[in-house]
């Protein structure tokens, strides 16, 4: 048996409801033949405008039910598979409601909100589905704090390892250590770094004074751990980066969506 | 002499602190290791890196063949003198020089991020790792987005009155003129559009009287002109030909209006059989339904025999002749109705209106039986003339035109020869009013005697009023139904004898093709396509306007 996700939430009922809800109303529309053609002002046109706009504000509501934690409203995951399977339905409700008649028009515009809100969505839950699962397996269940500061620790040690010795010491910590600094590029491509080479680090040892070669042996070993540690984060950063930066498209979206309904229901009243 | 090394440092505040180190004596050694007398704590800083000193009156640094070398102002030297206002680089730190006398300065730049505990320099490096770091807050990008919408396509179009984006729906071409005036039609905020809007341009058409007459008549059907004209559907709705439309009322027209004689009807399976408008003896228009075979016929007071007309071989004007149907009826320049029948064009051929052997180039005029005895009288006077007087002759084929026992009438006052020709004349017009020419197809009348004058004919003639169509409200295209015979739809015309047979076909005729809707082998027929809304949309001329003033009309 398969585990529940908020896609197959209760045996997918809300996919269940989508198709079964979408198939009624596509019948609805396929009989019903209005005069002067199907479109938003038909008595069928404004029922269907009517669920459509209910159903965004359901969507919406989504955001609001997540945070209300002492909800007793449905599980927030029941909630996220309505609000990802009505969301997806919704790609079709509103074309029946307009007729599929399209313009460069605030009309349109919705909809095409409404699309990139969708669309955004289904991307963040193909990124969940696919990556969730691996956040915690770059740290090995440790906290992002706690790498970040075993890392600040074997700084420290090399640092300390190297005070004192000598300038050949200091270029072998030079030439392989780094400084752990996040940046953006971590989140927008993937990097790897790259180990201690180890012929590389042969040189330089031959070079160091013999009494400083088990400690830079032991240096080596530290910017060893040290780079495992850094790659597990920046892997794991860009896999939130992932997971997270979708919303930054799908929320601000939606509520331009949200706007862009409003001007929409008031201009065709406006000018009724 | 006297070194002064002063080291700047950020605090978490961001303010800067100085600790400051006096060393009496002219040379010192800055680098990483505990040899050195200022110790920088870095990893681009050797152990012994560099040496500061005095020789012959100037403060020199001298590089300690260190691993990243010596700058001075950003020159990398062995070893160089020093002045005030130098910068020295030693790997990551530089030193700003000042020299006073034998005084030496040396201050080292603070960093330029500010001294931060563990915690938070950890907590800042976990910042680093997050998109939220990068981008403004989410709920700042929801307002601006949010806003743009708003913006764009709400105060936008408010502000510079232009509605072109709030535009539901394309407008019909034949509205396209005043599309951007989005208020010549929606003359109200938040209210449907009123008829007073429609009718600021179409009040003229007889179409919008007959609308409105009707509308006042039943006020409580409130009918707007847009429910049967829907605009900003293209071209499908304005003049929608969709049925259901007319049938929304024509299919209950008798509980809308009992006082109509229209007929309900709500579709053509169960259209009423044809109702056609028929000439009563007085004149009256009567609408008869096909299927009132005693009252459905045609009162024309002509003789038409189309059994005759029809048979093969007729003695015609240039040797024999088989007519068709087209030889008399002729499709309309519209290519729909028909044209008129024509004594000249149509049946003159045949039918010659020839009076007197002797005048065979001569006919009567045709339309008007007022101008026959004149026409008779001229005539016969310019033969007498011409014969110089032969009277016989002309007496002689009077008489023989004339029946037996006919008493000429005897005018007065009349000279001879006048008489001669009168009485001619006369004669010619019993004739060709009681037995040949008019009489072949029309019905005449003697005048009574105190209505008769000498020189005017005696006899009239009942008008025919010919209807151009028996369907007045319905409109049948010819031309459509090309690829039939005519006898398919107008049965017994080969067989029909009298004037009085309607060869009109039946619905059911038109049911053999037609069908209200989508069946196979079947034309798609709804109430439209015979019959127009309203047909007279005609502008009076009186009342149209020019092109300059409807386009200053449209405020463009």
């Amino acid at each position: 048996m398969s585990k529940q996700t908020f896609i197959n939430y209760k045996e997918y009922r809300w996919l269940v409801v989508t198709i079964v809800s979408l198939v009624v109303l596509l019948a609805i529309y396929a009989l019903n033949t209005p005069v002067g053609g199907r479109n938003g002002g038909t008595f069928v046109g404004y029922t269907y405008g009517v669920l459509a706009t209910i159903g965004i504000a359901w969507l919406m509501a989504y955001g609001g039910r997540k945070r209300a934690y002492s909800s007793s409203l449905g599980t927030v995951e029941g909630w996220l598979a309505a609000h990802i399977w009505i969301g997806t339905g919704l790609l079709l409700v509103v074309p029946l409601h307009a007729g599929f008649s399209f313009g460069y028009n605030v009309h349109t515009l919705a909809y095409a909100l409404m699309v990139g809100t969708i669309v955004s969505g289904m991307w963040g839950v193909m990124r969940y589905a696919t990556l969730s699962d691996k956040i915690s397996s770059h740290r090995g269940g440790q906290s992002e704090a706690v790498v970040l500061d075993q890392i600040a620790s074997l700084g420290s040690d090399i640092e300390s390892a190297a005070r004192e010795k000598s300038d050949a010491f200091l270029s072998l910590v030079e030439r392989f250590d780094f400084i752990f600094k996040p940046r953006v590029e971590f989140l927008l491509r993937r990097i790897e770094l790259p180990p201690v080479n180890q012929r590389e680090a042969g040189e330089f040892l031959s070079r160091l004074p013999e009494v400083e070669r088990d400690e830079a042996l032991r240096v080596i070993g530290f910017i060893d751990q040290k780079i495992d540690l850094a790659q597990g984060l920046i892997t794991e950063s860009r896999i939130k980066f992932m997971l997270r930066s979708w919303l930054f498209l799908h929320v601000p979206i939606s509520v331009a969506l949200c706007v862009a309904v409003g001007i929409h229901i008031f201009s065709v009243f406006f000018f009724w | 002499m006297r070194i002064l090394y002063v080291q700047e440092r950020r605090n978490k505040n961001g303010a800067t602190d100085r600790l400051s180190t006096s060393f009496d004596c002219s040379e010192i050694i800055v680098g990483r290791g505990g040899a050195s007398t200022v110790i920088v704590s870095s990893k681009k800083v050797s152990l012994t890196h560099a040496r500061v000193f005095f020789a012959n009156g100037q403060w020199m640094v001298s590089d300690l063949q260190s691993l990243v070398g010596v700058r001075v102002n950003n020159v990398r030297v062995a070893s160089s003198m020093l002045a005030t206002g130098d910068v020295i680089g030693i790997g990551d730190v530089t030193f700003s020089v000042g020299i006073v006398g034998d005084e030496i300065t040396l201050i080292q730049g603070a960093p330029s991020d500010p001294v931060m505990s563990t915690e938070e320099e950890l907590e800042r490096l976990s910042q680093g790792l997050h998109v939220e770091s990068y981008l403004p807050r989410m709920r700042t990008l929801s307002f601006l987005c949010g806003a743009l919408v708003l913006m764009v396509w709400a105060f936008l179009p408010g502000s510079l009155d232009r509605f072109d984006s709030w535009n539901s729906g394309p407008i019909s071409n034949a509205h396209k003129t005043i599309e951007r005036d989005c208020r010549r039609c929606h003359s109200a905020p938040f209210r449907p559009v009123q008829d007073k809007d429609c009718l600021s341009c179409h009040s003229m058409t007889q179409h919008a009287k007959e609308h409105d007459k009707f509308i006042s008549q039943h006020p409580s059907l409130s009918m707007r002109c847009a429910e049967c004209h829907m605009e900003h559907n293209g071209d499908h709705g304005l003049v929608s030909k969709d049925s259901r439309q007319c049938v929304s009322c024509h299919g209950g027209i008798r509980e809308l209006r009992p006082e109509s004689e229209i007929l309900d009807v709500i579709s053509l399976a169960r259209h009423p059989q044809f109702r056609v408008a028929v000439t009563q003896p007085d004149g009256t228009e009567m609408r008869v339904s096909l299927e009132d075979k005693a009252n459905a016929k045609d009162a024309t007071p002509l003789k038409l025999n189309h059994a005759v007309h029809l048979k093969k071989g007729l003695r015609g004007a240039n040797g024999p002749t088989t007519l068709q149907c087209n030889s008399c009826h002729a499709l309309a320049s519209d290519e729909g109705s028909m044209q008129p029948i024509s004594f000249d064009t149509h049946c003159r051929d045949c039918h010659s209106l020839g009076f007197d052997e002797r005048l065979p180039n001569t006919q009567l005029p045709h339309g008007d039986a007022e101008t026959i005895y004149p026409t008779l009288f001229a005539e016969y006077a310019k033969l007498l003339l011409l014969n110089n007087g032969e009277e016989q002759n002309v007496q002689r084929d009077q008489l023989r035109a004339m029946p037996l026992g006919t008493e000429l009438p005897t005018p007065k006052n009349l000279a001879p020869e006048a008489l001669k020709v009168q009485q001619a004349a006369r004669v010619a017009e019993e004739e060709v009013f009681t037995r040949t020419g008019c009489y072949l197809c029309h019905e005449y009348r003697e005048k009574p005697v105190s209505e008769q004058k000498d020189d005017q004919t005696r006899y009239t003639i009942s008008k025919p009023n010919v209807p151009s169509t028996f369907m007045t409200k319905a409109q049948f295209d010819h031309s459509a139904h090309e690829n039939v015979t005519c006898e398919s739809c107008h049965e017994k015309t080969r067989t029909s004898t009298e004037t009085s047979e309607l060869l009109l076909p039946g619905i059911d005729t038109c049911r053999q093709c037609h069908f209200d809707g989508e069946k196979a082998g079947f034309v798609r027929s709804g109430c439209a396509e015979c019959h127009g809304y309203h047909k007279s949309l005609e502008v009076p001329s009186g009342q149209k306007r020019t092109l300059t003033d409807y386009l200053r009309s449209l405020a463009r």
